[in-house]
């Protein structure tokens, strides 16, 4: 059964910042890489799948890792502009959760980078969700993401963009099957032109997202 | 497997090649120059790698020696159903430098193919190096392709390219090419500087070929990604940015090979 706790951490009006962004997608679109929004937001799928579960599940497997998790992070992101967005989005989520569940968000070391996908794991432990409601939902907001992206800057309409994030089931299965129990030794980039467009985002003459 | 070790040591007011031992299928050359870098050319008997082939490459950069290590021609990975693997692990110890920039590597139809290259910096010690990954004859038609990459505390990571998460051809889109180049260091610091500015500089939007990002990481370092449609078009856009390398060596490695060979 869905807990009403996962429909509020789901839920577009939990403050997390997360719309602030659109991992790639602004950059690709303005230097006219995007010809299929259906396969753009299937490859950023694949990259979260690899680049982010398995932080996500590391973390929620054992919280105690999370320095270690936030520094293996730090490095695997490279690319800057998606290095400052998965800390200013960590930074964002887990404050929000600090606050709106002030007795049972955990508290972590001082210092850190706050990475998103180790603190996902590490709150949604703390906040009593199981690890497949952590990566499901982790997973689901990158399709979400990408797509309200692709409305704001016009690449689509609401209703196409919800027809799309509903067809696209058959993908978030794929992706959470395959990557669901990868470890930290499997970290990847599947699809290594979605970061370099990303990375490309701070010279864009005007821009509507922070990455 | 096939093992190879190269050592250079300072030696005087240049480098030497203290040792070049190489295994069978694995062969190195180190031509002189008139420089202040000792240079060593990797080769593979047969010119590429096949089914179950597995090469480890060992190079020690000792202090204040200067090193230049490419590859004589493409790396080409033939079809292989177990697999091919290449690691290279490098040591650099404190003011020496090491240019580690070897020719793309193409993997052909039905290819299974691992490499991964890692290098350890000892402090004030300083980096050059390139990966290219080509689209290969069949354009990105092969089984699978990994490429790790790991340069601690600068960066640790690993492109996958596999056709299980979707049509590699669509994934990789009007590129034939893509690669990182890798800047750390106390030598190379105006050069990457320099690299910095020029992209940051360079206007991005629809209607070029090449695309190209820059991102800073810590102590100074540099990481350049680039794709384009031909192997040809990055590795010349690489080595436009690392046109200050000769005068950082004392001598110019690719001016005998005007080609870049694909």
């Amino acid at each position: 059964m869905v807990t009403w706790r996962l429909l509020q951490l789901a839920d577009s009006a939990f403050p997390t910042g997360g719309f602030a962004h659109s991992g790639g997608l602004e950059a690709a679109a303005q230097a006219g890489e995007v010809r299929d929004l259906g396969a753009f937001t299937r490859a950023a799928l694949w990259q979260t799948g690899f680049g982010a579960l398995p932080l996500a599940r590391a973390a929620w497997v054992d919280p105690g890792a999370l320095v270690a998790l936030d520094a293996r992070a730090d490095v695997f992101l490279a690319n800057h502009v998606a290095n400052r967005a998965s800390r200013t989005q960590g930074e964002a989520f887990f404050s929000t959760c600090a606050r709106v569940f002030a007795d049972e968000a955990p508290r972590v070391a001082e210092g850190l980078c706050m990475h998103l996908a180790p603190l996902w794991g590490v709150v949604f432990r703390a906040l009593g969700m199981s690890l497949e409601e952590a990566q499901r939902l982790l997973l689901w907001s990158t399709a979400r993401g990408v797509l309200s992206a692709g409305v704001r800057l016009g690449l689509v309409g609401t209703y196409e963009a919800q027809r799309m994030l509903g067809a696209l089931e058959p993908a978030l299965d794929a992706v959470a099957g395959r990557c669901g129990s990868l470890g930290v030794e499997d970290l990847a980039q599947p699809a290594p032109l979605l970061d370099l467009f990303q990375a490309t985002h701070d010279r864009l003459h005007s821009r509507l997202f922070q990455s | 497997m096939a093992r190879g070790q190269l050592a250079f040591r300072k030696s005087g007011t240049g480098t030497a090649v203290e040792t070049a031992y190489a295994e069978s299928p694995l062969r190195f050359l180190t031509p002189r120059n008139h420089g202040c870098a000792a240079w060593a050319y990797t080769s593979t008997l047969g010119g590429g790698l096949v089914d179950g082939d597995r090469l480890q490459l060992e190079i020690s950069v000792g202090p204040g020696a200067r090193a230049f290590v490419s590859s004589q021609g493409p790396t080409r990975v033939f079809r292989s159903s177990r697999g091919a693997v290449s690691e290279t692990v490098a040591r650099v110890e404190t003011g020496g430098a090491l240019v580690l920039v070897p020719d793309p590597s193409a993997c052909f139809a039905g290819a299974r193919y691992a490499q991964s290259t890692r290098v350890h910096l000892e402090a004030g010690s300083s980096l050059v190096l390139w990966e290219v990954l080509s689209a290969g004859r069949e354009r990105w038609g092969f089984t699978r392709c990994e490429s790790t990459l790991r340069v601690l505390p600068y960066l640790d990571e690993r492109w996958l390219l596999d056709p299980e998460q979707g049509p590699l051809e669509e994934r990789m889109g009007r590129f034939g090419a893509i690669g990182t180049l890798l800047l750390v260091g106390p030598l190379f610091a105006s050069l990457a500087q320099s690299i910095r500015e020029r992209i940051d500089a360079a206007p991005v939007g629809d209607g070029a070929p090449l695309v190209e990002s820059v991102s800073p990481l810590r102590h100074g370092a540099l990481v350049v990604r680039a794709a384009a449609p031909s192997v040809q078009q990055l590795v010349q856009r690489l080595r436009r940015h690392l046109a200050a390398l000769p005068s950082l060596l004392g001598d110019d490695p690719w001016r005998l090979d005007a080609s870049v060979a694909a």
